[in-house]
């Protein structure tokens, strides 16, 4: 078995043997795989912007509140839970509420175009936190602030959180805490045993029509797959890959440069978007996938599709060669998919980003795990992370543990196993960028162990200022 | 004991007393000048729904409902006239419509504004919030008038 952390290395140089005959062909038939979808909640059906967030907020805090009012009971016995309104002093309750970040650095469009800080914009800066931030706690009618045990640094704004703690008497406005908690982990679907090895490979941030591309390695990557590459007990191996799941990024940054708005007409009327281009390749890279395997698209940063979470899929006339087959599923960014019976469910990487942006937290996998935690995938919508104004219902809230929860377009792979408390056991896993890493990630079915393969190609740089002499 | 007239002429801006023309005094009260008029003797309006401050005469609770200024004797004049019957609907329509506004006001079911009542009142219903029953039915009864499915701020087109 070729793919896992301690391969069995059988059949050594086998194929240098000449006593194999030539004219062995056999065929490989790759694994069936069932998939399922369950991204209907993501998919925005009407388009009406004329809705205020509040509601989304209303919603979030009115679902969770069911959750945390038992799991605060369980955790803290019999304290009472009070609304914010009818806090006595000094009184040992538990309050219910979503967190607010209160952060002075944060990109405020108030201040932006205020007249008296003369218009200056305010500069773009990897982190947005500082050691002045405070947290507030929010329930329906009133909000409070929030010292003592909850930690500002690893708190981000839209977490619904329950806090045990008094207000005391002498510090009035201020909310003491002692302990706090979070939702309980949902129930987690058993995972199905598989008598065989089934894999899925994990791969994002191809960043096509970019500075960054690797063709080389897509192509490499694109016959591996497809059972060109390799000796037989590699291609049996790559035979077990049930299904690719292609994690946001699939074109570049700088695709979507906006030079021609600004440019004149005249200058920019033939040339064609960068994203073009990288759509065609996209499209002729995936068509030789699919022809082999089960691929599932995601829309990521700076791909072709709303900016706004949850993105909705890539449109088929975006991929029209490829879409004619039905192993292409072009999915919404979040993705809710079951292969195997197995839940997986995972984003682009945006949401691990904002929370990057907006609290003192280095490690991704751990931002990843805390929004697991939290019950939440996108906590940052739509504060500071774009999202559409939901009414009906909190799409992001996680109602279901998955089994395997991805973060695509991260800077390095890292994957982990995260139980939970009643036996739910989730493989958190960062997809590192192709574009800058050529990694790609094989995950196990059976045993949900997760490996990085990579790609890589060295080309002898060619320095281009001594060209060879020209035959004049 | 019945003390029939109207207002001092400073305090007629006072709808319902003016339109009334009753102003009913527990025998307890002496009648004195200052408390001829016991439900008005405070001149400061109270606001809409406030409780009545406390005065050192016992005197009957008084709700002030909105201050009419100008069209206090017009109304006087109009309701005198009218029949009885659409009266007591009137008041039925504005008990209903007292209802609904309540209902928005109620912030424990959540934001009330760029939501239709009845998408309102449902939210609530699925959050286990038990919302009242006979709001759903005013807003299902009246279905097509927006006074009834939209909310108390739907006019204010800024707010949504």
């Amino acid at each position: 078995m070729i793919y896992s952390a301690t391969p069995l290395v059988e059949n050594v140089q086998s194929f240098m043997t000449t006593d194999t005959p030539a004219n062995v062909t056999s065929n490989l038939n790759r694994v069936a795989s069932q998939v399922q979808y369950k991204n209907d909640r993501f998919i925005v059906k009407d388009r009406s912007f004329n809705r205020q967030f509040a509601h989304l907020y209303a919603e979030r805090l009115m679902t969770m509140r069911k959750r945390l009012t038992k799991a605060a009971t369980e955790k803290w016995g019999s304290t009472p839970i009070r609304k914010l309104h009818e806090l006595v002093n000094d009184e040992r309750c538990i309050v219910i509420g979503t967190v607010f970040k209160h952060m002075e650095l944060r990109p405020n469009i108030l201040k932006e175009v205020s007249e008296e800080h003369n218009l200056m914009p305010q500069p773009v800066r990897s982190r947005y936190t500082d050691t002045k931030d405070k947290l507030i706690i929010e329930d329906e009618l009133q909000r409070i602030f929030v010292v003592g045990d909850l930690k500002c640094e690893t708190s981000v704004t839209g977490v619904v959180v329950a806090v045990l703690g008094k207000e005391p008497e002498d510090d009035k406005g201020k909310f003491h805490v002692e302990d706090y908690c979070y939702q309980q982990l949902p129930p987690q679907v058993p995972r199905p045993l598989l008598e065989q090895d089934k894999f899925i490979l994990f791969v994002s941030g191809f960043e096509l029509g970019g500075r960054e591309e690797r063709p080389f390695q897509m192509q490499l990557l694109a016959d591996l797959i497809c059972g060109q590459l390799g000796d037989m007990d590699q291609q049996e191996a790559t035979a077990a890959i049930c299904h690719v799941v292609v994690a946001g990024n699939s074109l570049s940054e700088s695709t979507q440069d906006r030079d021609t708005l600004t440019k004149a007409k005249y200058l920019s009327k033939k040339t064609s978007a960068g994203s073009v281009e990288a759509v065609k390749t996209l499209d002729e890279f995936l068509a030789q996938l699919v022809t082999s395997v089960d691929v599932t698209i995601l829309p990521g940063e700076f791909d072709p599709t709303n900016f706004s979470l949850p993105q909705q899929p890539f449109h088929q006339c975006m991929l029209p060669v490829s879409s004619r087959y039905n192993t292409l599923h072009r999915q919404t960014n979040p993705c809710d998919l079951t292969v195997e019976g197995l839940r997986i469910m995972g984003t682009a990487g945006q949401p691990v980003e904002d929370i990057y942006r907006f609290s003192e937290m280095e490690d991704r996998l751990a931002m990843l795990e805390n929004t697991l935690v939290w019950g939440h995938t996108a906590p940052t919508a739509p504060d500071t992370l774009a999202c559409y104004p939901f009414v009906k219902e909190d799409p992001f809230i996680l109602s279901e543990c998955p089994h395997i929860y991805f973060a695509g377009c991260q800077q390095e792979y890292k994957s982990k196993i995260f139980k939970g408390a009643s036996g739910q056991e989730v493989l958190l896993l960062t997809v590192p960028r192709f574009s800058q890493s050529g990694t790609a990630v094989l995950v196990n079915l059976k045993s949900l162990e997760a490996q990085p393969i990579s790609f890589y190609s060295h080309f002898p740089i060619v320095d281009e200022s001594v060209s060879p002499e020209v035959d004049k | 004991m019945t003390i029939y007239g109207l207002p001092p002429r400073d305090q007629r801006g006072y709808h319902d007393l003016a339109s009334a023309g009753h102003i009913i005094l527990t025998p307890t009260q002496p009648v004195g000048a200052r408390t001829v008029l016991g439900c008005v003797s405070n001149p400061r309006p109270l606001g809409h729904g406030a409780k009545p401050l406390p005065t050192e005469l016992s005197r009957p609770p008084f709700v002030q409902r909105k201050r009419i200024a100008h069209k206090s004797k017009k109304a006087a004049a109009a309701t005198d006239s009218s029949t009885p019957s659409t009266s007591t609907v009137d008041v039925a329509t504005k008990n209903e419509h007292d209802v609904l506004k309540q209902f928005d006001l109620t912030l424990e079911y959540g934001p009330c504004i760029g939501i239709s009542r009845l998408d309102r009142w449902e939210r609530a219903e699925r959050h286990g919030l038990q919302p009242p029953k006979e709001v759903k039915d005013l807003i299902n009864s009246h279905a097509s008038d927006p006074l009834y499915t939209e909310c108390l701020w739907n006019d204010y087109n800024t707010l949504k």
